[in-house]
């Protein structure tokens, strides 16, 4: 018997399980061969030492725990556990195409020239009490389509027109039909208009200065990832192009302050 | 264990009978937290990693089929919850700086014992613990279901859904490498 063979049989000689032939040839073999009698020999102390282990007494809070967790769970824990109970599975280009499609319809509907608001106009707050008999909306009012861009200098949707952006929308959630790589979904999609080459270079030379990472999808579009922090440079850079932006909300400072890293993709026409 | 009983607590706790969960809870607590210990180590995870447990059992009692297999399914479950947590302590490094030799809790001595003796018990107890928990997992499960945990080969089988052959020759190996962790101290 080789000594691989022998040690194999351990736990059946342990257990008392082994055939009487195995039996023998095993203890003969443990007789003859010093190193398995020493592996046999710990091998059993090591049994000792586990079957001598006393089982550990549960906290006494274990109970009102469980109860205390239960009573914590809420609607969306509930939710989740059923869907978990589904066995529920989207393969990831499934669910990549289910984004995308209702991330166009979206955009699709909320699509129509209408005057867009000047984006350095800011409403001044509101000062002084309520007047007796004032009713302040508490519905908020909804959002005009136009609020969905941001246009620099005055221009309107009518000057600039925002197919490229849709079109930006689209080259950069749907999913790839090759072995590109997967891109990541966009914060804020730019529209630079009248730009030429020069100028574009010379905006690609500031990114790359500040350290934002550039990706070229191809010669009219690109995505920079900049950090969170740096989205007023970010800004200063667009105001000295004529530029759309989505979503207007992008223009403020703290858009995105829940993330350390934007992405913006840029389409320049 | 006392199975009839906890087919009985379980169609109870169907019912509706939340005592007959509580009464569950009771008669497997002590086996489900040392099962946890055994995968986490650390004493606030496991009881957290126990509790989890049953909750889930709370909540997905209605997916057991048979009543009187209870104890594999909760087992099931059990370490299915265990792996999972396993993996994510793994990630976060809570592993990486435990060793053999980690002191853990001060010397509590038992009626009887002397300060020497019980000091040697107790840091065996932690030094054998500590290399289970060191074991791969698929080694550490079996040497938890048999060894500590006690449970028949026909059990583990169900259990890790594995034939009884398998499960005799996984245990055999996760011995002989714990054996080979413990070689120093023996």
């Amino acid at each position: 018997m080789q000594c691989t063979e022998a040690r194999s049989l351990f736990t059946d000689f342990a257990d008392n399980t082994l055939a009487r032939q195995e039996l023998h040839t095993l203890t003969d073999h443990l007789l003859g061969c010093r190193d398995c009698a020493l592996e046999w020999r710990e091998f059993q102390q090591t049994l000792n030492l586990m079957h001598s282990l006393e089982p550990q007494a549960s906290p006494p809070d274990l109970l009102p725990g469980i109860h205390a967790k239960l009573a914590q769970k809420g609607v969306f824990s509930r939710a989740w556990d059923v869907i978990e109970s589904l066995n529920f599975s989207l393969s990831i280009p499934a669910a990549a195409a289910i984004f995308t499609i209702a991330m166009i319809a979206g955009f699709l509907l909320k699509t129509s020239p209408m005057e867009q608001p000047d984006i350095f106009h800011t409403r001044a707050a509101r000062t002084g009490t309520l007047q007796q008999g004032e009713i302040i909306a508490t519905r908020r009012a909804p959002a005009e389509a136009g609020n969905m861009f941001a246009v620099s200098h005055g221009g309107t949707p009518q000057d600039m027109s925002l197919m490229p952006l849709a079109q930006t929308a689209l080259a950069t959630h749907l999913p790839p039909d090759n072995d590109a790589p997967r891109l990541l979904s966009p914060d804020m999609h730019v529209l630079i208009e009248n730009i030429d080459r020069a100028h574009q270079a010379g905006l690609f030379r500031e990114m790359l200065h500040r350290n934002w990472h550039l990706h070229r999808i191809n010669s009219d579009l690109f995505l920079v990832h900049l950090p969170q922090a740096e989205l007023g440079d970010f800004h200063a850079l667009l105001s000295r192009h004529r530029f759309a932006l989505m979503p207007a909300a992008a223009v403020e400072s703290r858009f995105g302050s829940d993330k350390e890293v934007l992405t913006a993709a840029i389409r320049f026409q | 264990m006392p199975y009839q009983e906890a087919t009985e607590l379980v169609r109870a706790f169907r019912q509706g009978d939340q005592q007959a969960f509580n009464r569950l809870v009771t008669l497997y607590q002590r086996k489900i937290y040392n099962l946890a210990l055994g995968y986490v180590k650390q004493e606030d995870e496991a009881k957290d990693l126990a509790q989890d447990i049953f909750v889930t059992v709370f909540r997905q009692i209605d997916k057991l089929k048979d009543e009187t297999k209870f104890g594999a399914w909760l087992y099931q479950l059990a370490i299915n919850h265990c792996r999972n947590r396993y993996q994510k302590l793994r990630r976060r490094g809570f592993f990486s700086n435990q060793s053999l030799d980690d002191p853990e809790t001060g010397l509590n001595l038992s009626s009887g014992a002397t300060p020497e003796k019980e000091y040697e018990r107790q840091n065996t107890s932690r030094l054998v613990r500590a290399a289970i928990a060191s074991l791969a997992p698929a080694e550490k499960e079996v040497i938890l279901l048999r060894d500590l945990q006690e449970l028949s080969y026909e059990e583990i089988s169900e259990i890790l859904d594995l034939p009884m052959g398998t499960v005799k020759s996984k245990l055999n190996r996760a011995r002989l490498a714990l054996k080979n962790r413990l070689k120093h101290y023996l």
